[in-house]
């Protein structure tokens, strides 16, 4: 046989079992292909050498929500300045929660708010705080919401599973495991729904109406996924809302009520709906989305709130916060209809949100990257407990 | 509560888009091959995002080609880039920057600079298909990768990288004896 080519013996050097048994054994048997190889190997690692360069860690899903957000502005587009940030962001609790937010009757006052469709999203959160809001304390962003519209280019879908594993199967996440002897007594032989959240990501562009630092910046949110078990008859609290005729109207119409007699109505009929239905409980997860911007960055977005006229110390103190070092994430509460409070849960620290109308309770904490949340129509301390048995 | 190793490592669910399938699977690669050649994190992605820009506007996702077309895109890019003195310029500057503010040795600082810039130099003076080679081989990419991207036979790549590699090697003596 021919001795082995400088390129064999090169391919010999990188991937030795890439040669026919032939080739290798002839390279075993022949010392003058051995030589040459020692050459060739050195020239090698002399290039090894001259082209190292330190490693390049890439975030490829943040990467595609960026080109995605340029392909939606068109062709020719200028190259996004990125800036990729992390963060949590209250419309997928609308998703993954949806029931553990019926139950709590907090998303019709404050995710779907300007501040809760939009001040959360950019953030690193490590703990959440609550912050005790008025509906006044709202007004002076009302010019925010017509800086642009948000537009879903992959729309966060619920999904059923048959059980935990199979939701964990569709969203990624790990398995909600709950130790059952912690349930409390009502919902001991409850019947469990289980559901998924896959990913979603919505976009914004700032429109010529925002501030000229914001304008024709385009930010774009990659959620999800995310998970959740609901213990109860989700059969008798559908009925129970449709007779009531709010629970729908309360979550799904995409606005605050807007006074405070309508929202007592509204809180006393999730209410009646939830008594009727007896207890339930929802358990949920979601991995910490993330947020890309083609121009603009949180402080230019925190500058441009800033300036807006009539903004409450509470809101001006809360988007100042949003960049606290130490990743406080602020949660508006609606004053007067939810108590909260700090608690520890799985070894961190969490809120407790108890309401003073008798709904229910709710603990949300945040943990190894995750967005947890336990909410029910049951005592805090009970919820407490479940959420310290997941596992 | 499970820990997670990798909390931001998103397994993505199935069945994804057939785009943004093959974004996930090759924008790993493409940043590392402009990374390879722009020694610069954040240069090296925005190459990668004009790439796929480029090739989501004139390509279907699901074509054969479509690895080796970024991979080729992302060697030629980069290197067309680097060839712009100013950018060169202005990068090295910044990197300097860096270097200086994260609290290196000054001396080992200068050193590495100018031998990346010596060797950045020696790619763009040696023919495009040796440069691409060296460029995609240790970026991590294999034989048979490199040589899709180069429209040659898995078996070729060897003879070319080695001649590549002694090219370099001459390029980088010939600066230095300068």
């Amino acid at each position: 046989m021919r001795h082995l080519s400088d390129g064999a013996l090169r391919r010999l050097y990188d991937e030795p079992y890439s040669l026919d048994e032939e080739t290798r054994a002839h390279y075993n048997d022949c010392q003058q292909c051995q030589v040459r190889f020692t050459g060739v190997a050195e020239d090698a690692r002399q290039a090894l050498g001259l082209m190292a360069v330190p490693a390049a860690t890439v975030d490829p899903a943040g990467a595609l929500a960026r080109l995605k957000a340029r392909t939606h502005r068109g062709i020719g587009s200028q190259r996004p300045r990125v800036l990729v940030l992390r963060g949590s962001l209250r419309r997928p609790l609308v998703g993954g929660l949806a029931a553990a937010a019926v139950a709590i009757g907090l998303v019709a006052t404050t995710a779907l708010t300007p501040l809760g469709a939009s001040l959360v999203q950019i953030f690193q959160p490590s703990r959440i705080q609550p912050v005790s809001i008025e509906q006044g304390d709202l007004t002076g962003l009302d010019a925010f919401a017509s800086w642009g519209d948000v537009r879903w280019t992959r729309t966060p879908e619920l999904k059923e599973a048959g059980s935990a594993a199979e939701a964990a199967n569709i969203s990624s996440l790990s398995a909600i495991h709950v130790d059952t002897s912690k349930l409390p007594k009502g919902l001991a032989g409850a019947p469990v729904a289980y559901a998924a959240v896959g990913q979603s990501s919505g976009s914004v562009t700032f429109n010529g109406k925002a501030p000229s630092r914001l304008s024709g910046s385009t930010l774009t949110v990659v959620v999800g996924p995310a998970e959740t078990a609901v213990y109860g008859d989700l059969n008798k609290l559908a009925k129970s809302a449709g007779s009531s005729g709010s629970v729908g109207a309360g979550a799904g119409a995409g606005k605050p009520e807007s006074s405070s007699g309508s929202t007592g109505l509204a809180a006393d009929n999730v209410r009646n709906a939830l008594a009727a239905a007896g207890p339930i409980m929802a358990i949920a997860e979601m991995r910490a989305p993330q947020v890309s911007s083609t121009g603009a960055s949180v402080a230019d977005i925190k500058k441009a709130l800033l300036a807006q006229p009539g903004l409450s110390p509470t809101v001006r103190a809360a988007i100042k916060s949003i960049d606290d070092p130490k990743g406080t994430l602020p949660l508006p509460i609606p004053s007067g209809y939810v108590n909260a409070h700090t608690v520890t849960v799985q070894n961190v620290d969490g809120t407790a949100l108890g309401d003073n109308t008798g709904l229910g309770a709710a603990v949300i904490w945040i943990k190894n990257g995750r967005v947890y949340g336990v909410a029910g129509t049951v005592t805090e301390t009970e919820l407490l407990a479940i959420a310290n048995s997941l596992s | 509560m499970p820990e997670d190793p990798e909390p931001d490592g998103y397994r993505p669910q199935a069945p994804m888009e057939p785009f943004d399938r093959l974004f996930m699977a090759e924008y790993g690669k493409v940043v590392a091959v402009a990374n390879r050649v722009l020694a610069d994190r954040a240069e090296a992605e925005d190459v990668a995002q004009e790439v796929f820009f480029e090739f989501h506007r004139k390509h279907r996702p699901e074509a054969s080609y479509a690895p080796a077309w970024l991979h080729r895109a992302a060697v030629h890019t980069s290197l067309n880039q680097i060839r712009g003195r100013k950018r060169r310029e202005r990068r090295e500057l910044a990197d300097a920057q860096n270097r200086d503010q994260a609290g290196e040795d000054p001396q080992t600082v200068v050193e590495v600079r100018e031998d990346r810039r010596r060797v950045r130099d020696a790619l763009t003076r040696l023919p495009t298909r040796a440069a691409a080679v060296l460029t995609l081989r240790y970026s991590g990419l294999s034989y048979i990768e490199v040589g899709a991207a180069l429209g040659v036979g898995a078996g070729q790549v060897g003879t070319l990288l080695r001649r590549a590699e002694q090219a370099l090697r001459k390029e980088m003596s010939r600066a230095t004896s300068i």
